[in-house]
């Protein structure tokens, strides 16, 4: 009789502990929850039915079989020069200081004419194909026969915000996702202890517009771009508080996922929520699997020799190069890494003078992308990782001012160029006008480079879609775009 | 006004209508007061509660037409099932009306007996319980309640006996739209329009049935396709309970109707829609949480790419014997990064095309092993493996391989060989190229130029067209020659009896020679250096004018030979110019004062020999060259045997023959924009062009230039800021990197 009085609501004190804990740890879960899984459950845009994205099984997007598995995209932001780097205009070197009728669209607006800049650099033949380079790329001109060149590109705006905008996510406008995102959307990720999708910045700063060139747009945040540093902490607010070190966060996070797996079993099937609580999981793993993927120190003194890690011109953009192959290695999806950053010349926006500008910007990457594609060459992966070159817009054959060699924007053509992963080395497409101001054969859009890369993933660039609005979105627009058949091996 | 604004564009009804789940509870929670009012007549007096009793019933009528009335505006939202949300009204304007004539009654007590009170508050009671049961399975679905309950209560309260299967979400992640309606429909519509019943005389399980709703290839003209895309709150929205289709859903009818509204799997079963057989998806759901696999089934053909690199700890290889179901539709494998440890068992992989063991600890035993089990191997990554020579025969008779990669593994160089002699299709990348990989030779063009007027020689890089940039620069006096030796170092004069070695790396003097006293048997005897040049053997030719002989010493000033010159018109400062050792060991030496280039054999003999003419006619243009004298500053021996020569103020350049013939020459004003002045120095590219000295040209006219052979200016070096208008001695690397 006496016994059952001794404890509280029939309890015993342990149970009634355990209970309440287990209650506080609900909390905690719903609040971590809270901004996740519960915008996760939000309902689409008429209101009522489910988010589409939950019903979207990626394997739905792979149409054949995948010749790029992963894509470094090397954004040479503020646009270099075509005529300077890989459009050979020997027309262009003969008119040097001439006063010529040619029309331009650039940041100075529409133009009839001006003054001939002639190409400030040699070029000289390469390769077995004879790819004529310019002398800013010595090392990178050891590697065309490996590349594919497309002199022929046109983007739709000669102003670096709206123009990366559209070399990133397709639309000279906000708001709609990046390549990366699409490519992680519609493939899904590899590495469940790294993101998809990793954006390195020149240590300049980013590129204008920031986070909305690594956006996944109208789609779920899980598909934006991670910005890994090649300095210090690699990803920003994911090392473990002091007060956790030693185990204690292993701890807490058994203890959580404890609760969480409770929690879950009573509502079996909802695959958000399991997903969500992979989430944690997947922070946690990162914690140890980002460092891992960045640390040089177990590359050969060789290997860091390839990518000019020993020269201090070469260091940093290097760096970024190598971790960029291993994270390649370690199945992440899309890497995008920025040459040039910040304004005026910390970037390839040669407005004033040409040649201090190119000669830094080329001189810090040349040995770089050159070590990269030899590396992995090497070692037997360049056939299955995809490497974009380029920037958003190239530079015009004429003078921007009176005095000097500055070339201002330039939209109407300019050159990319791609290598690796299901692309036919040796050879270059489409042509520029005889002085490289205009695309004027085989003419490519920014559209056709993406379809190209999706393509190369092992999607259908017009199947790709993602429902918003009452659209199929696309990341090629709803007109469609075909991939550029001529580079593809 | 915004404030205003604000208010007018509020949808108040949408509003209210919110407010419905928090006033709902008023009248429920006041009705109980009722009751316990009303009991409290059992013990009080009647009359002492009459009062509040009056009042909380109109109170409760009042809370719950408030709740009605909120609730009405919520229902018109939409997106309730509409038989629930119909019964749900209509009982709950019912209970609100029953309230009002209890309220009624309370106030007339000739009407109010206790009979009368109790038999309209269990009305009241009994119609808030089913209202509020629907109102409660609206908001919280139909196994809310009966979910935990014991099995006699649930069974009390109607639990369906047996539980709807939950939505299958197969169907979304499997291809065609037909298996993802079919599925659908299932789920969604079966359970009144299939086997068991018929509501509108319609099933959707079979043929015949679908096609009495569906115009194949025309949504619009489907009834079934009218009536899922109806609006929310229609009343003919179907399916009628549940929620209405997504819009992915509807979009995949629609698609699917447009296409044809293909049923061909009429027997719709799991395993039609599933199209991997179920061990086969097991197995593969297995290899992604145990092992970390990505996997990925390629379409159409259902390859399988496996992916295993991922995977933290040891690899057992005999887990590898776990893919045996699925073993022939694996084309790519990855083990890359892992630590393989044991036996591989018995498992073969007959398609498999790409095996990636890279940076694992695969040795010869496992690739060997590996090899046996993958008859159709194309692809074999092995870089930074650990295996040896003793792979290589394994890998030479692996008929079906296309491309092995041996990058970083112990492979001897001979073993490459006779691997790549064995097999000279496959390709076989090791990575020897990254030892040799960036020597860029020449690279961006280096000039080395001296110009005794701004007393400077300076070696510079050209990192663009015209924008050198200096990499080292002396103090000098007089020069008039100057070399960049193998190893660096640059050999130039300081005055016309001083010349120096300089390390441009710290522009420290490693070697100079006075020719004034070193080697001078008369003193006080005038002597000026005009050329030099590094022998092959380390020793120093130095032409001295004056004496008239050419001379060589080794690095402490010792004289090895000494040979002497033919000079007509004898000149301390005049005699020679340039001096160049020829292929054949000769010395071809330009006499500036005799107007003639002079070939001399070892002991001084002249051997060929040849005067520069004054004026000449161009072999090509037929253009007659008048210049002003004939002071040859150089004389090169071509390797195609001819003689190249700088003519000083002939203004031109003139290639001749053995014979003496003029084959090819440059005139003063052949090369458009630039006027030749004191030719200097002459040298001829391996690209066949000719780079060509042009001094006293004065400012505004290039200090050097490169020339085609059709005379077609393709660089020219102009700088007035480091050097000025006698700039007599340059010399341009060779910048051959890259070609062809």
């Amino acid at each position: 009789m006496s016994g059952h009085n001794e404890h509280f609501c029939g309890r015993t004190r342990r149970e009634f502990l355990w209970e309440a804990a287990g209650g506080f740890t609900s909390v905690a879960l719903a609040g971590l929850l809270g901004n996740t899984w519960l915008a996760g459950q939000a309902r689409a845009a008429d209101g009522i039915s489910a988010n589409p994205m939950h019903a979207i099984d990626p394997k739905r997007f792979l149409t054949h079989a995948p010749k790029a598995k992963s894509v470094i995209f090397l954004f040479m932001y503020g646009g270099p020069s075509q005529v300077d780097t890989f459009d050979f205009k020997p027309e262009l070197h003969k008119n040097d200081g001439k006063t010529i009728d040619i029309p331009t669209f650039g940041r100075q607006g529409k133009r009839a004419g001006g003054r001939v800049v002639g190409p400030k650099w040699k070029f000289r033949p390469y390769g077995q194909c004879g790819k004529m380079v310019s002398d800013l790329f010595p090392h990178l001109g050891q590697c065309v026969d490996d590349i594919a060149f497309i002199h022929s590109m046109f983007a739709e705006s000669p102003v670096h915000g709206s123009a990366l905008l559209n070399m990133n996510t397709g639309r000279i406008i906000s708001g709609h996702p990046s390549l990366g995102s699409w490519a992680n959307y519609g493939l899904g990720s590899v590495n469940e202890n790294l993101p998809g999708y990793v954006v390195m910045l020149d240590e300049t700063g980013g590129p204008i517009n920031g986070a909305k060139n690594w956006t996944s747009g109208f789609m779920p945040a899980s598909y934006q771009g991670v910005q890994l540093r090649s300095e210090g902490v690699p990803i920003l607010d994911l090392s473990t508080p002091e007060h956790l070190q030693g185990g204690v966060q292993r701890k807490l996070l058994d203890r959580l996922r404890m609760a969480n797996q409770e929690h879950a079993a009573k509502r079996a099937g909802n695959h958000e929520l399991q997903s969500r609580i992979n989430q944690f999981e997947l922070a946690y793993r990162m914690q140890s699997a980002a460092p891992e993927a960045v640390d040089l120190s177990r590359e050969s003194r060789e290997t860091l020799e390839l990518y000019g890690l020993d020269q201090p011109e070469t260091q940093k953009f290097g760096k970024k190069c190598l971790m960029a192959r291993r994270l390649v290695e370690r199945g992440v999806r899309f890497i995008q890494v920025y040459s040039g950053g910040g304004h005026n010349d910390d970037n390839w926006d040669a407005h004033g003078d040409l040649v201090l500008n190119h000669t830094r910007h080329a001189g810090r990457t040349d040995r770089p992308v050159a070590g990269l594609l030899k590396d992995l060459k090497q070692r037997g992966l360049l056939d299955e990782t995809l490497v974009v070159w380029g920037g958003e817009f190239g530079r015009q054959p004429t003078a921007e001012y009176a005095e000097g060699t500055g070339r201002d924007h330039n939209s109407w053509g300019f050159t990319m160029w791609m290598a690796g992963g299901g692309i036919k080395g040796g050879i270059s497409v489409g042509q520029t006008d005889e002085l490289g101001a205009k695309a004027v054969q085989d003419r490519f859009h920014v559209k056709n480079l993406h379809a190209t890369i999706l393509h190369l993933m092992g999607m259908d660039p017009n199947g790709l879609t993602y429902f918003f609005n009452g659209l199929d979105e696309k990341l090629v627009g709803v007109e469609g775009a075909e991939p550029i058949r001529q580079i593809l091996a | 006004m915004s404030a205003l604004a604000a208010l007018a564009e509020t949808d108040w009804l949408m509003f209210i209508g919110r407010l419905h789940p928090l006033v709902v509870h008023l009248p429920i929670g006041m009705l109980a007061a009722v009751v316990i009012v009303e009991s409290m007549t059992i013990v009080q007096k009647p009359e002492k509660v009459t009062a509040t009793r009056r009042l909380l019933v109109l109170a409760t009528a009042i809370s719950a037409l408030v709740a009605v009335v909120a609730g009405w505006f919520l229902g018109d939202e939409g997106g309730y099932p509409k038989d629930l949300i119909f019964w749900h009204r209509w009982l709950g304007i019912g209970f609100a009306a029953v309230l009002f004539i209890g309220a009624i009654i309370a106030m007339t007590p000739r009407w109010s007996s206790v009979l009368v009170r109790i038999a309209v508050l269990g009305l009241a009671a009994g119609l808030m319980t089913v209202t509020g049961h629907l109102g409660g399975t609206m908001t919280h679905g139909e196994t809310y309640l009966t979910r935990y309950a014991p099995p006699l209560v649930a069974k009390l309260l109607g639990s369906p006996e047996t539980q709807i299967a939950p939505p299958t979400v197969i169907a979304e992640e499997t291809g065609s739209d037909a298996q993802i309606v079919l599925a659908l429909f299932e789920t969604r519509c079966y359970e009144c329009h299939g086997a068991t019943k018929q509501k509108g005389k319609l099933r959707l399980d079979t043929p015949e049935g679908i096609a009495s709703v569906v115009l194949a290839g025309d949504p619009s003209e489907s009834e079934l396709f009218r009536r899922i895309s109806l609006a929310h709150d229609d009343f003919d929205i179907m399916p009628p309970e549940g929620g209405p289709l997504t819009d992915a859903d509807v979009l995949a009818v629609m698609r699917w109707i447009r296409g044809g509204a293909e049923v061909a799997p009429v027997e719709i079963t799991p395993e039609v829609m599933d199209q991997m057989p179920a061990s086969d998806a097991e197995l593969i759901d297995r290899l992604k949480s145990d092992h970390g696999a990505a996997v990925t089934e390629l379409p159409e053909s259902g390859d399988l790419s496996i992916d295993l690199s991922l995977g933290e700890g040891a690899f057992q290889a005999n887990q590898l014997a776990e893919l045996e179901p699925i073993a022939d539709r694996v084309v790519e494998l990855s083990l890359a990064g892992r630590t393989i440890s044991g036996e591989i068992g018995g498992v073969s992989f007959p398609h498999l095309a790409r095996l990636r063991l890279e940076r694992s600890n695969a040795d010869d035993a496992f690739v060997k092993a590996m090899l046996e089990r993958a008859p159709t191997l194309e692809t074999l990554n092995l870089h930074s493996t650990a295996v040896t020579d003793g792979i290589a025969e394994a890998i030479a008779s692996a008929a079906t391989l296309r491309e092995v990669v041996l990058f970083g593994t112990a492979l001897s160089a001979d073993a490459l060989r006779s691997l790549r002699t064995q097999r000279p299709t496959l390709s076989v990348e090791a990575g020897e190229e990254l030892a040799d990989a960036f020597v860029v030779s020449g690279g961006p063009r280096e000039i080395l130029a001296a110009d005794y007027s701004t007393n400077r020689i300076a070696l510079m890089r050209e990192v663009a067209l015209g924008h050198p940039v200096t990499l080292w620069e002396h103090e000098i006096g007089d020069i008039h020659d100057l070399h960049i030796l193998p190893g660096g170092n640059i050999l130039f004069q300081t005055s016309w009896t001083q010349l120096v070695e300089v390390d441009p790396e710290t522009d420290e003097i490693v070697w100079s020679y006075d020719a004034s006293v070193t080697n001078r048997d008369t003193p006080g005897e005038r002597v000026e250096v005009h050329a030099f040049e590094r022998r092959p053997d380390g020793s120093t030719m130095i032409a001295e004018s004056g004496p008239a002989r050419i001379i060589e010493v080794i690095r402490d000033g010792t004289l090895l030979s000494a040979t002497p010159l033919t000079v007509d018109k004898p000149d301390a400062h005049h005699d020679t110019r340039l001096v160049r050792t020829t292929p054949t060991g000769t010395y071809l030496v330009a006499h500036e004062s005799d107007g003639v280039a002079r070939e001399y054999d070892k002991e001084g003999n002249v051997v060929w020999s040849y005067s520069v003419p004054t004026s000449w006619t161009d072999p090509e243009s037929g253009k007659v060259n008048q210049g002003d004298g004939n002071a040859l500053f150089s004389a090169v021996r071509l390797e195609n045997g001819n003689t190249l020569i700088g003519t000083g103020n002939g203004h031109g350049v003139l290639e001749v023959n053995p014979e003496g013939t003029i084959i090819w020459s440059v005139c003063k004003d052949d090369i458009e924009g630039v006027t030749l002045a004191w030719v200097t120095t002459v040298q001829r590219l391996g690209n066949g062009n000719t780079v060509i000295g042009n001094c006293h040209a004065g400012e505004g006219q290039p200090q050097i230039i490169e020339i085609t052979p059709g005379k077609e200016l393709v660089w020219k070096f102009s700088d007035f800021d480091r050097f000025g208008n006698a700039l007599s001695n340059s010399f341009v690397t060779e910048d051959t990197h890259g070609g062809p």
